[in-house]
């Protein structure tokens, strides 16, 4: 049989059930399944790869334009060329990092001036999560005192101008406003931010 | 205040008294850091370092108290691989760049990896204290450098299950009566595979060439999610486990062997206090006999540090810096300066002579110093 006739079948088992789903010619390429002689990667990374991959859909295609990493590359070799590949792609690598243990985040330190930051984003996405939660079971005694956390971290926003003024310290020149708050492209410095 | 010359010193960072430090010879708190604005190092480590170097050199030159900068491309070869054999430079590329405090208990490496990493030292086992050395230079760069850095994902890292803290927590250790009674056993396979090494990992401390095959380096990487705290006391656990199985082993050795030992630390030390020429290897051995046998309290009045100093002289690159000699490729030509550089040192580590043996049975257990 001819290289270019070969079909790839990608099967996840979760439990007793089996899920399948053809991979095109192309993402086999990408994913290193056919037609890279280069290196030989273990198997279980390929399957942490080909579900990265089908986490993340289609337009994980692209290449980092800064240093040109591509998908491939961070699921096969868990590598990245730069920081802006943690903001574009981000899911697959949530996916890596996450494999082991699910609900992992960065728990240590960071530099001083990102520390209120951290308190103010990922702490209120966590409270967000818990209000509309405690809202849709009718809790609403946990609903009032979380609103109450709310306006706390609310009230430690820091101020429009402390946000946009790096003061000559490029240490925080990426840090975006609150209108970015998931935390995804919070990579300081990035190029295009 | 950055001064750019490297001076061979026969102290480094591993001539610190500490806390268990028969057993443990320092503990090490490295962090990597990335520069946000830059690509990483490549895999062929020949990325944009020169940049990278650049700024933390500007950086550096902020520092308060005297730091000198250790210049891999500007070194004559003979100094660089001293540096390498020590890990004060962090590889034999020509970009390896380093900034070191004297005592080189602080240090900012380049040339790895990753852009930089900052390492701090202690004698002994001391975690706290390495980790205030490091974390002091992480505060410092933070205000001039601009890291890589996610409120989620914390410090960026090439690899991407280096992001985190980007700690490794590490420490040396003595092991000689672990590691005799371990030999014969199939040692752990080298480490490779595609996607980085094991998380903790222990292996025989080397720079060019193998020191002591004794002389351990362990270590403890942070794995994604986890804080400083949690990879420190994985590592302390490890640390504590190990220098009690020493002891003990010591002790076995001690109450089947002591005559045998005895003499044999004996010897060693009349080899390295008359001994005209010493290949490494044999110098080697016998040092590690003398700082087992200071240890194990069958000599008196041994300063532990001067012995331990004594692991790092005897290596081929520094004979060759300290003795002046030119041609390192004859190796057999080292083996006298070697002797006599040993012969001198032995002087500092066990007083002006070489000492009578402790006849009383009650021999104090390690912490000498
Ligand atoms: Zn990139």
């Amino acid at each position: 049989m001819k290289r270019r006739d070969r079909r790839y079948t990608l099967v996840r088992m979760k439990g007793k059930a089996q899920q399948q789903r053809d991979l095109s010619p192309q993402e086999a390429r990408e994913l290193g399944v056919a037609g890279s002689r280069e290196e030989c990667p273990s198997v279980a990374y390929l399957f942490e790869g080909i579900f990265a991959w089908h986490r993340c859909g289609p337009r994980t295609t692209r290449a980092c334009p800064r240093c040109g990493t591509t998908l491939r590359d961070v699921v096969l070799h868990h590598r990245v060329g730069c920081s802006g590949c943690y903001a574009l792609f981000d899911q697959a690598i949530d996916r890596i990092l996450r494999l082991h243990r699910e609900d992992a985040s960065h728990r240590g330190r960071l530099p001083q001036r990102l520390a209120r930051y951290r308190r103010i984003f990922v702490e209120r996405e966590r409270v967000l999560n818990n209000l509309s939660l405690a809202v849709e079971r009718e809790d609403f005694e946990s609903a009032a005192l979380l609103r109450d956390q709310l306006q706390e971290l609310s009230r430690d926003t820091p101020s429009s101008c402390d946000l946009s003024d790096p003061s000559g310290v490029p240490g925080s020149s990426g840090v975006r406003g609150p209108s970015d708050p998931a935390g995804l492209s919070d990579i300081t410095g990035h190029a295009d931010s | 205040m950055l001064i750019h010359r490297a001076l061979p010193s026969r102290q480094g960072w591993f001539s610190h008294d500490g806390k268990e430090g028969d057993v443990v010879v320092a503990t090490t708190m490295e962090l990597s850091r990335n520069l946000a604005d830059l690509p990483f190092n490549g895999k062929d480590r020949d990325g944009p370092n020169l940049e990278v170097r650049r700024r933390v050199e500007e950086a550096g030159t902020a520092l308060s108290g005297d730091y000198y900068a250790i210049d891999g491309v500007r070194l004559r070869p003979e100094l660089r691989r001293f540096f390498l054999a020590r890990g004060v430079l962090a590889g034999e590329g020509d970009r390896a760049f380093s900034i070191v405090s004297p005592g080189e208990e602080e240090m900012i490496r380049l040339g790895g990896e990753d852009h930089l990493v900052l390492q701090g030292t202690s004698g002994g086992w001391n975690p706290g204290a390495a980790q205030e050395k490091a974390s002091r230079l992480d505060r410092f760069l933070e205000e001039r450098l601009s890291f890589a850095v996610s409120l989620r994902l914390g410090y960026l890292s090439p690899r991407l299950h280096r992001a985190g803290t980007g700690l490794t927590a590490g420490a040396v250790l003595f092991l000689p009566a672990l590691h005799q009674g371990a030999q014969g056993l199939p040692r752990r396979a080298k480490e490779g595979g595609l996607q980085g090494s094991p998380r903790v990992m222990i292996r025989a401390l080397s720079g060019e060439e193998d020191l002591h095959p004794s002389l351990y380096r362990l270590t403890c990487r942070a794995s994604f999610g986890e804080s400083e705290e949690e990879t420190t006391a994985e590592l302390a656990a490890l640390v504590e486990r190990l220098v009690y199985y020493e002891r003990k082993a010591r002790d076995l050795l001690l109450r089947d062997h002591r005559q045998e030992l005895e003499d044999a630390v004996h010897r060693a030390l009349g080899v390295l206090a008359f001994a005209r020429v010493l290949s490494r290897r044999e110098a080697m051995e016998q040092i590690g006999l003398v700082r087992l046998g200071a240890v194990c309290g069958l000599i008196e009045g041994v300063v532990l540090r001067e012995v331990t100093n004594l692991f790092f002289a005897a290596c081929d690159s520094s004979v060759v810096v300290f003795s002046e000699k030119k041609n390192e490729n004859n190796r057999e030509s080292l083996d006298v300066p070697r002797a006599g550089l040993i012969r001198e040192m032995l002087k500092a580590a066990v007083g002006q002579d070489v000492p009578g043996a402790r006849e009383d049975e009650s021999a104090p257990r390690g912490g000498t110093e």
